[in-house]
């Protein structure tokens, strides 16, 4: 197994596009509590925010898009085909002659990514609570390390979604199009909470349980949000696994 | 230039990928207008049209490099360029009309028609359908409401001037580079 991660991430970190979702992941959220930093002081200030604390967390959200880019390329590249002449062949035929048993690599891919996003995650937490600090000063409390590691299990647990969702549809316009939607300002998941309060538990929603204090209008303890969303992904992974397993690649 | 639109139309309108996108763009658009969300329903038709452009530029070069048979029948690269913008307004044009009177907006099919030359353009550009749909709809649904409301100072151009910039980067970057 420690062999099989050690080439996942080999091939992962030798990906250009991987390296986009690395580094994008890494500089957005901090770009953006600085940018935003003038419009976040200003709704402190107003009182739009009921919990403060919440502002320095907001930009971790959208950071966020690094680590979905990371677990569509940790799958969508295996679906490339390997070269404009033989566009029957892909990466992936390769990989499974190296690594024929289907749920260890499923499992490697999976820990590959968790590993990856873990680190990317905390660095960008650290580095944006830290900045936040910086700019806004004594208007947002101290960061919660509880409330740290919620937003980087959310990461974790997004980016793992991200790869799920490419196993069962192998496509990654089809990932990528619902999961920057939902993370936008134009997201289905949050239009379903005002259609019925049942959506709250939708993974992508009822993980920001995890880090923030105000989510919409319904309150959900931070263990019972990392359990909801831990169960979804897990589901989600075994059906992706499972498809995986039985069609052709 | 007729038997190149004539042609470019044909490939269009038998690929599967952007019927399946059009279907869906219309049943989510429908879908998404009975829930009467805040900013209306285009946002979300937008999604859709967004990812039609990247697919009507893209498909040439996914695998296969089909662009490179495309050029063969067609050498005459600002001819081939013009024609693929000609045959991607003619067939998706109707459609996008259909998506905006479904949102209940019809008066928004032409800004749509800006986003999809716009979302092709990039798909040009870029050269990778995937990367190309990160690129538009990060670019459209994360960097452009945050930039709006972040930071109101910043005066961004009008849709058509980029929409106008992107379609002439498309335009310079596919006559000069190798295919």
């Amino acid at each position: 197994m420690v062999s099989q991660v050690r080439a996942e991430l080999l091939k992962l970190l030798s990906l250009p596009t991987a390296w986009v979702g690395l580094v994008l992941g890494l500089i957005a959220a901090p770009a953006l509590a600085l940018v935003s930093a003038g419009g976040t002081r200003r709704a402190i200030e107003n009182g739009f925010h009921a919990d403060a604390s919440d502002a320095a967390f907001q930009p971790l959200g959208i950071g966020l898009l690094g680590a979905l880019i990371l677990g569509v390329v940790v799958m969508s590249s295996e679906y490339t085909s390997t070269g404009d002449d033989s566009p029957g062949a892909r990466q992936l035929q390769a990989t499974l002659a190296a690594m024929p048993r289907r749920w260890r690599l499923v499992a490697a891919k999976a820990v590959t990514l968790s590993l990856l996003v873990t680190v990317q995650g905390t660095i960008t937490a650290v580095v944006t609570l830290a900045l936040n600090r910086v700019v806004l000063g004594d208007l947002v409390p101290a960061a919660a390390p509880g409330r740290v590691a919620g937003a980087v299990l959310y990461w974790v647990l997004m980016g793992l979604l991200a790869y799920a969702l490419m196993l069962i549809f192998r496509n990654g316009i089809v990932t990528l199009t619902v999961l920057i939607l939902n993370i936008s300002v134009v997201s289905f998941s949050y239009l379903l909470t005002k259609v019925t309060p049942l959506a709250a538990y939708l993974p992508d929603i009822v993980g920001t349980h995890m880090f923030l204090n105000e989510v919409g209008d319904v309150r959900i303890a931070p263990l019972t949000a990392g359990v909801v969303m831990t169960g979804w992904v897990v589901a989600l992974l075994g059906l992706g696994g499972w498809m995986f397993d039985r069609r052709d690649p | 230039m007729i038997g190149a639109v004539k042609a470019e139309v044909s490939k269009l309108v038998t690929l599967p990928s952007p019927a399946i996108t059009v279907a869906l763009t219309w049943a989510v658009t429908v879908l998404v207008r009975q829930a009467d969300p805040p900013g209306g329903a285009v946002p979300y038709s937008q999604a859709g049209v967004l990812v039609l452009g990247v697919l009507a530029a893209g498909h040439e070069y996914q695998r296969g490099g089909q662009i490179r048979a495309t050029l063969l029948a067609v050498p005459r690269r600002p001819l081939l360029f013009a024609a693929k913008t000609v045959a991607l307004l003619v067939t998706a044009g109707p459609a996008v009309f259909v998506a905006a009177l479904l949102a209940g907006e019809p008066g928004a099919t032409g800004g749509l028609l800006l986003d999809l030359l716009l979302a092709a353009g990039v798909a040009t550009i870029v050269r990778h359908p995937v990367g190309a749909t990160a690129v538009v709809l990060t670019a459209y649904q994360i960097v452009v409401p945050l930039i709006r409301n972040g930071l109101p100072d910043v005066a961004l151009p009008p849709a058509p001037v980029w929409s106008a910039a992107i379609i002439a980067a498309a335009a310079v970057t596919f006559h000069r580079r190798d295919a």
